[in-house]
């Protein structure tokens, strides 16, 4: 309801006033016509697929873990923080994307913010993909310890994906036939995990995720990557659509307190204001930096018309906010009885009681168990596998992304010393050091921890974004006062919370190993100085009189 | 068919050897002289104006020189025909700069002559062919260029063959691939059958190793070494064998001409012991076909 | 919403699970179409080049691969394509 009210007032004046998005110019997909990349798309067949494109593991984890909250903060984060800048700032990323005929944020920021900007991206994306790597083999190792059912279960996984792949794209097998094969491969391996499960220690999973990571990355893509994203989408709708009809149509009544403190314990069990501690720990249900890598990666070249670029990018958000209502709801709904914690006391013992993602598997089947029947403990391997099933997939790309920006990094090294250049860009060194880095991470510290570390650099990485769009509505769009400041201030809100809870994160929250304690904060550390280097060019860019960028496309 | 290749420093007397061997061939078979030597010396031993088209000297036996400026100069420009012809995308780089620039491509030079040798020797229109190679370096460069020619399209060709099977996987799940730039319509091969890349680059292997295989065979093709009993010569000949060697092309015989005895020839006689060695010494008359004959009657069953 | 729109909506969704079978392996195709041309054309990027009689017979062909080539030359951007390709989260 909300989203539609908004989406045709604020979207629609954004649209108007902001970009003037006009039917009549010419998008990129017909400027370069290629065919193959370059293709105009009709607008409800590129909405339905950014919809389908957009959601993953991240909207589960958030929300879970900021449950401790209570349920109506998140949820007014997801849904408000998701229109107002979640949406918006995908919206800009798209459209202005558009305009500089679908080159990235990346690009464009190095464009117009400055120079600096364009330079600091590939340091700055391959710390946050060690986060990425440390957060999600943490929450995979902690999934697969306390239900090892689904540890057999993904394991089959990869195996029936290994079969798919072959069948699909070696043997050219028809594609319906391989696709319903995979499917019914994956029932069976969810049944067979759900009879055998594999107990193993917390840290035995981080050594075999370690192995997975860099033999995986390493494999070209046919064989495993692509099969098991592919499959992955079946299971995710799946999951969402089965599970939208089950609450709602169970409509029970939430049991877990609305809202509790400002400051619950929620990372790491530690006291965690609300604010500016939220944007760390709900990173994707409302806002995500590499959302605006994607927005401007095949959408922006697909546009028909620039007026369709509304629907595409809001429209996305929408199912973003849709999933982590859901994993809201359902703990909501039975979290109470499965952590067994008080209401009254929720807001300080639910995380120490193991609460967070856990929670969000248990609930979930609890619910599946009462609307559709049949064990609950079935359903509980089937949300683990989901979870897993994205991780281990966002590992996989993550460590490959990885090895690329490693060796951007490294490219100057090439002209002042080739051999040390050999070794140090060899694929797997430039693999092996991310694996290492963010297992070694998530060896000593839990997800609770190393979860909002990740969400912290991601957000950053959005506020990058989003000044960029900033920048580009001041200085080269120029609409109404009131509209540029519509821009900006979210962007400068984002930017301020999360730079606040960033710095909040490093001073009080404590990390037992002190390696690991080290090492995350000297990352967020690095992650803050680029933050800074980024605010002051964006204060020079602001400063620049507008002449200076009537060069610029509108 | 057969082939003869003579190698050896420039002065030695390579081509009067050459057209000497070719005389005594020419006894029994339809024999080609072909020179690839820059000093253009075999027109003046068989004291005849010699062209690229092959002259007939006598019964038998025919001759021509091969002008290796202009076997380069036709190289270039049909290379250049072919980029200009494929520039039309390459909208990045400034092709015409470059033009010039591309007598310097790296293997123009040996590139171009071996083509045209392996033009010479498919042709098939002789039963023995006796060449005259250019200076050492750039024969060795020549035989050389087909090795590495062999390698490079090992490589493409898997490059190319993995290519293909991801096209073809990609295919037969979304459809037909196809590519419009600059508003022309190009269809994507997918297949081998489908890819005039990969055939040419077949066919292309094909023909170097069948090339390969007869400079290889010992009964089919003779790599003789010409050189007089001083130092340089005998160093510069046990090179070529080390070159030789790095093809795996072996050397059949030595031919030591203006021999005299002295401790060089001796030398040469017991290092390469193991090739039939013929020696030729000095003559006052190097030309014409008299003269010829009295040298292949010197080096008898070479 | 016109029926139709609703029905291209679905067409749009259940594609993306097609398009998303195959959307990695188009972007290493991709790869290997830029080095095979690259490698062709290396005589003018300062890397080893094959024999020229090689390129004089294929590259009349490789329309195709010299696009893909100069795509990318002219792009500046391959880590954003990567990350929209190979989406973390």
């Amino acid at each position: 309801m909300i989203y539609l009210v908004l989406y045709y007032t604020y979207g629609k004046g954004l649209e108007k006033s902001v970009v003037r998005a006009s039917a009549d110019k010419e998008t990129p997909a017909h400027k370069y016509y290629d065919g193959v990349d370059y293709v105009p798309a009709h607008q409800a067949v590129l909405y339905g697929h950014h919809f389908a494109s957009i959601a993953g593991a991240g909207p589960i984890v958030g929300p879970a873990l900021a449950m401790a909250w209570g349920w109506l903060p998140g949820l007014l984060w997801v849904w408000f923080g998701n229109i107002f800048i979640g949406a918006v700032h995908d919206y800009l990323a798209l459209m202005s994307s558009v305009r500089y005929d679908g080159k990235s944020v990346q690009w464009i920021a190095g464009r117009i913010v400055g120079k600096r900007t364009g330079l600091t991206f590939p340091v700055y994306i391959w710390f946050t993909l060690v986060l990425v790597i440390a957060a999600f083999t943490a929450v995979v190792s902690k999934l697969f310890n306390s239900i090892p059912q689904a540890a057999t279960a993904s394991i089959l996984f990869l195996i029936v994906a290994v079969i798919l792949g072959f069948l699909m794209y070696k043997m050219k097998l028809n594609f319906y036939v391989s696709t319903l094969v995979g499917v019914v491969l994956l029932v069976v391996s969810l049944w067979i995990g759900f009879n055998n499960p594999v107990v193993l220690e917390y840290h035995s999973w981080n050594m075999f995720l370690f192995v997975y990571i860099v033999l995986a990355s390493s494999l070209p893509v046919w064989v495993l990557l692509q099969p098991r994203d592919y499959l992955n989408a079946y299971i995710l709708w799946f999951g969402l659509l089965t599970s939208g009809i089950a609450f709602v149509a169970l409509a029970k009544p939430i049991t877990a307190p609305a809202f509790t403190t400002f400051t619950a314990n929620v990372i790491g069990g530690n006291p965690s204001p609300f604010w500016p501690a939220i944007p760390l720990v709900i990173a994707c249900g409302a806002l995500s930096g590499f959302h605006s890598l994607v927005g401007s990666g095949t959408s922006s070249k697909q546009l028909d018309k620039e007026v369709h670029g509304l629907m595409v990018a809001y429209g996305g958000m929408f199912t973003e906010g849709f999933l982590s209502t859901i994993v809201v709801v359902s703990i909501a709904v039975y979290g109470v009885a499965i952590v067994g914690v008080p209401a009254v006391e929720w807001g300080t013992q639910y995380i120490k009681a193991g609460g967070g993602l856990g929670t969000f598997v248990a609930s979930y089947a609890k619910g599946f168990a009462e609307f559709y029947g049949y064990s609950e403990a079935f359903w509980k391997t089937f949300a683990t596998l989901w979870i897993s099933a994205f991780a281990l997939t966002s590992l996989d790309t993550a460590a490959r992304l990885g090895r690329f920006a490693w060796q951007e990094i490294f490219e100057p090294l090439y002209d002042r010393n080739r051999s040390l250049h050999g070794v140090i860009s060899n694929r797997w060194i430039a693999s092996g050091v991310a694996a290492l880095f963010g297992v070694y991470l998530a060896w000593g510290g839990s997800y609770t921890i190393l979860w909002p570390a990740f969400a912290g650099m991601n957000q950053l990485l959005a506020s990058i974004a989003m000044i960029t769009a900033a920048i580009w509505v001041s200085k080269v769009q120029r609409p109404a006062k009131v509209w540029g400041y519509a821009v900006l201030i979210p962007a400068l809100f984002l930017w301020v919370t999360v730079t606040a809870g960033i710095i909040w994160y490093i001073v009080t929250i404590p990390i037992k190993d002190p390696i690991t304690n080290v090492a995350v904060k000297s990352i967020l550390g690095i992650g803050l100085i680029l933050n800074f280097i980024l605010i002051a060019e964006f204060a020079n860019a602001y400063r620049k009189p507008a002449e200076e960028y009537a060069a610029m496309p509108t | 068919m057969k082939l003869v290749f003579l190698l050896g420093k420039g002065g030695v007397g390579k081509t009067t050897i050459s057209a000497a061997i070719a005389r005594k061939y020419s006894e029994k078979y339809k024999t080609l002289a072909v020179s690839l030597d820059p000093a253009h010396n075999l027109g003046d031993v068989f004291e005849k104006n010699l062209g690229t088209k092959p002259k007939k000297i006598d019964e038998n036996l025919f001759a021509s020189e091969i002008d290796l400026d202009d076997a380069v100069k036709d190289y270039i420009d049909d290379l250049q025909r072919t980029l200009r012809h494929a520039y039309r995308y390459l909208t990045v780089i400034n092709l015409e700069k470059y033009f010039d620039v591309l007598k310097n491509y790296p293997g123009v030079e040996e590139s171009a002559l071996l083509e045209k040798v392996r033009s010479i020797v498919e042709k098939e229109d002789y039963d023995v062919i006796v060449f005259d190679t250019p200076p050492t370096g750039l024969t060795i460069r020549i035989l050389i260029m087909t090795k590495m020619t062999l390698i490079w399209l090992k490589e493409l060709i898997g490059i190319r063959r993995k290519i293909l099977d991801r096209r073809s996987a990609i295919e037969k799940i979304q459809g037909e691939i196809c590519v419009v730039i600059d508003g022309e319509k190009f269809d994507i091969p997918a297949s081998e059958e489908n890819d005039a890349v990969i055939k040419e680059m077949l066919e292309y292997q094909r023909e170097m190793e069948n090339f390969v295989s007869k400079l290889r065979n010992r009964s089919l093709t003779k790599f003789i070494a010409v050189l007089n009993p001083e130092q340089l010569p005998y160093l510069e000949t046990k090179r070529i064998m080390e070159n030789l060697d790095k093809i795996d092309i072996e050397l059949s015989s030595l031919v030591i001409n203006k021999y005299e005895d002295n401790e060089i020839s001796r030398k040469i006689a017991e290092e390469f012991s193991r090739l039939s060695i013929y020696r030729v010494p000095r003559l006052d008359e190097t030309r014409g076909l008299k003269a010829l004959d009295e040298i292949a009657g010197l080096i008898g069953d070479i | 919403m016109r029926p139709s729109d609703i029905l291209d909506f679905l067409k749009g969704f259940f594609g993306s699970f097609k398009k998303g079978s195959t959307e990695m392996i188009e972007f290493e195709l991709r790869e290997l179409e830029n080095i095979f041309a690259l490698v062709q054309m290396g005589f003018f990027v300062g890397i080893p080049s094959p024999p020229p009689t090689i390129i004089m017979r294929t590259l009349p062909h490789l329309a195709r691969e010299i696009y893909v080539m100069t795509k990318r030359v002219s792009d500046e951007d391959a880590l954003s394509e990567m990350a929209g390709v190979f989406d973390v989260t």
